[in-house]
């Protein structure tokens, strides 16, 4: 494994780097309102492909192909895909650079982005840890051949790309800008994630105070971490409030929140955060939310949309990790698919009673972890045809289940454990798919049955190319 | 599920615009301001074509809005697919039907 996984997550950021002299003689590029992800596993590929000894050349070199979107208030998402070595006899021998590539190598690149319609990224790799500038080399000829890219497909996002061992740096012209920008954040979507903040002065409030001292295992760096990512939580009462509330106490001050409820009556059995008066108002859960979050964090930026999340589907998009909450199985697909599209990790939670004749109630639930380039809800058998279609039967009404607050306590807690584990990588985990199934009767929390069976086949539902906007290709007449 | 290129085509060749994605595992066809019946509003309407079985339906027919009138009137579907809201009818079709079959027989609902 190059990418390292293991132990607690140190903070590549470029705001830790030593400068380097080329700072002062490369362009001044701005960091811009672009956010780019790459799956771990893409990662790990690319960085094993551009560490090969090449015959004569001193660098390797590779393409990226990367799916576009917009965030939050704009922000362009630009989701790495699928990567593309440069073959060694398309490199020319040249002593003054560390890699020279020719002109088939470079009209492939072209080619790739015409017929995806996607954007493209040269990628090579500066083989030391730390954070990678690019090379004065880097800046004045690599621009001329993203230029070239950029007059085939315009409308797509392209730029270049270079790699550290355990960092990245990129510069990325996004449709209609004529000049390239910095991304705000380079996310490695991994377990651990890594966050890279390319800001020059990153903000790290209240590093290493007084509220966390007690959470200091988490990591050097969990604090700011923490504070920085950006989670999305999908429902706002039994489970999603039990979570909000735990983001808040952790430090997360980046929520955002989406629920399209008022606080009835029947919510008070299990809404954490919400009080009587609060129903008979009918206070927006969402604000419920606020009122908690703020409370213990007054400075947090919590966003919350009164709706369906699919109206405001930019705000989800722009999440790091998004929690869902749900009581559907179609809302779970499609909360599945939209993060698998934009590689932001999925975590699911829910509960349900079931009876069966006699026998005492039997209280169930389950956690699980969506990781992109990992199995899906379907590869997992969580769900599948049969249960969507017994859902649609009942015009998709989940019905009013039975819901209390311990097991969605329990769930929620485990989910917010699994989340604070993917960005801080405190607990040195290894990967792997997370389906636990809880017993609320025995209130043992266990690996999924199923997760034996799964098998080491790639998802066939969530291809690599898949990423970013949808792209639809014209069917051809007659 | 696959389709003969013959099928294709005769989708194309009635919907000119027609364009496919997949999504999921699951593949959709495109058709964009698909005609409605006489009388229907509104009477041209982006449609998702789903030829293969999905929520327990054998396809099914999505529109980018609730069109008003017709047979159908149960809008039990609301969901979000390539990045787009769409809603559909329950309205349940044969399964062995051509993809310009399925199409007609899902404008069924809105005579």
């Amino acid at each position: 494994m190059i990418w390292p996984t293991d132990g607690r997550q140190e903070e590549p950021q470029n705001s830790a780097a030593p400068v380097s002299v080329m700072r002062w003689i490369l362009p001044d590029v701005p960091v811009g309102a672009v956010r780019m992800r790459i799956p771990g596993k893409l990662m790990t590929q690319m960085l094993a492909d551009l560490q090969r000894p090449h015959p004569f050349a001193a660098e390797r070199v590779g393409f990226l192909s990367v799916g576009a979107g917009t965030g939050e208030d704009g922000e362009a998402l630009v989701i790495g895909g699928e990567y593309r070595a440069v073959g060694d006899h398309d490199y020319l021998h040249d002593d003054d650079v560390g890699a020279r590539i020719g002109a088939e190598a470079i009209r492939e690149a072209l080619q790739w982005a015409l017929a995806s319609g996607r954007g493209v990224f040269h990628v090579h790799m500066h083989p030391h840890r730390g954070a990678p500038d690019f090379s004065f080399t880097d800046a004045t000829e690599l621009p001329r051949l993203v230029e070239a890219i950029r007059r085939g497909t315009p409308a797509a996002p392209h730029g270049m790309l270079v790699l550290s061992r355990d960092s990245a740096n990129a510069w990325v012209w996004t449709a209609g800008q004529p000049a390239p920008c910095v991304p705000v954040q380079i996310a490695i979507v991994d377990r651990p994630m890594r966050l890279i903040s390319l800001l020059r002065a990153s903000v790290h409030d209240n590093i290493g105070s007084e509220r966390y001292q007690r959470q200091g295992f988490l990591g050097l760096h969990a604090e700011s971490l923490i504070g920085r990512a950006r989670i999305g939580v999908v429902g706002l009462s039994g489970g999603g409030s039990h979570i909000i509330q735990q983001l808040a106490h952790v430090g997360f001050r980046q929520t955002r929140g989406f629920d399209g409820d008022h606080v009835d009556e029947s919510n008070l059995n299990r809404l954490v955060g919400a009080r009587a008066v609060d129903a008979s108002r009918r206070v927006r859960k969402g604000n419920v939310a606020e009122r908690v979050i703020t409370g213990v964090l007054p400075d947090a930026n919590f966003v919350g949309f009164h709706g369906r999340w699919q109206e405001n589907a930019e705000l989800l998009r722009g999440c790091d990790v998004v929690v869902g909450c749900v009581d559907s199985f179609a809302e779970r697909q499609q909360l599945e698919v939209a993060c698998r599209r934009y590689a932001i990790p999925y975590a699911d939670i829910g509960m349900d009673v079931l009876q069966v004749d006699h026998e005492p109630p039997r209280l169930a639930g389950q956690l699980i972890l969506s990781m992109p380039d990992a199995p899906c809800m379907f590869c997992l058998g969580f769900l599948n045809e049969e249960r969507l279609a017994r859902e649609a039967a009942r015009y998709g009404a989940a019905g009013d289940r039975p819901q209390v607050v311990w097991p969605n306590g329990v769930l929620a807690s485990t989910a917010v454990g699994l989340v604070v584990d993917l960005i801080t990588g405190w607990s040195g985990s290894a990967g792997g798919p997370v389906y636990l199934s809880y017993d609320g009767n025995t209130g043992l929390i266990q690996p999924h049955p199923r997760l034996q069976f799964l098998g080491a086949k790639a998802c066939p539902h969530y291809g690599a190319a898949d990423v970013g906007d949808p792209i639809l290709r014209r069917l051809q007449r007659s | 599920m696959s389709f003969s290129e013959q099928e294709v085509r005769e989708l194309t060749d009635t919907f000119p615009g027609a364009e496919e994605a997949s999504e999921g595992g699951v593949r959709y066809f495109l058709l964009p301001s698909l005609a409605m019946p006489e009388g229907r509003e509104p009477s041209l309407v982006d449609a998702l074509l789903c030829p293969t079985a999905r929520d327990g339906y054998p396809s099914r027919l999505f529109l980018a809005q609730r069109v008003h009138g017709g047979r159908g009137s149960n809008w039990n579907a609301s969901v979000r697919i390539l990045e787009c809201n769409w809603y559909a009818l329950s309205w349940r079709v044969n399964p062995n039907l051509r993809l310009i079959q399925m199409v007609a027989a899902h404008l069924e609902a809105f005579r």
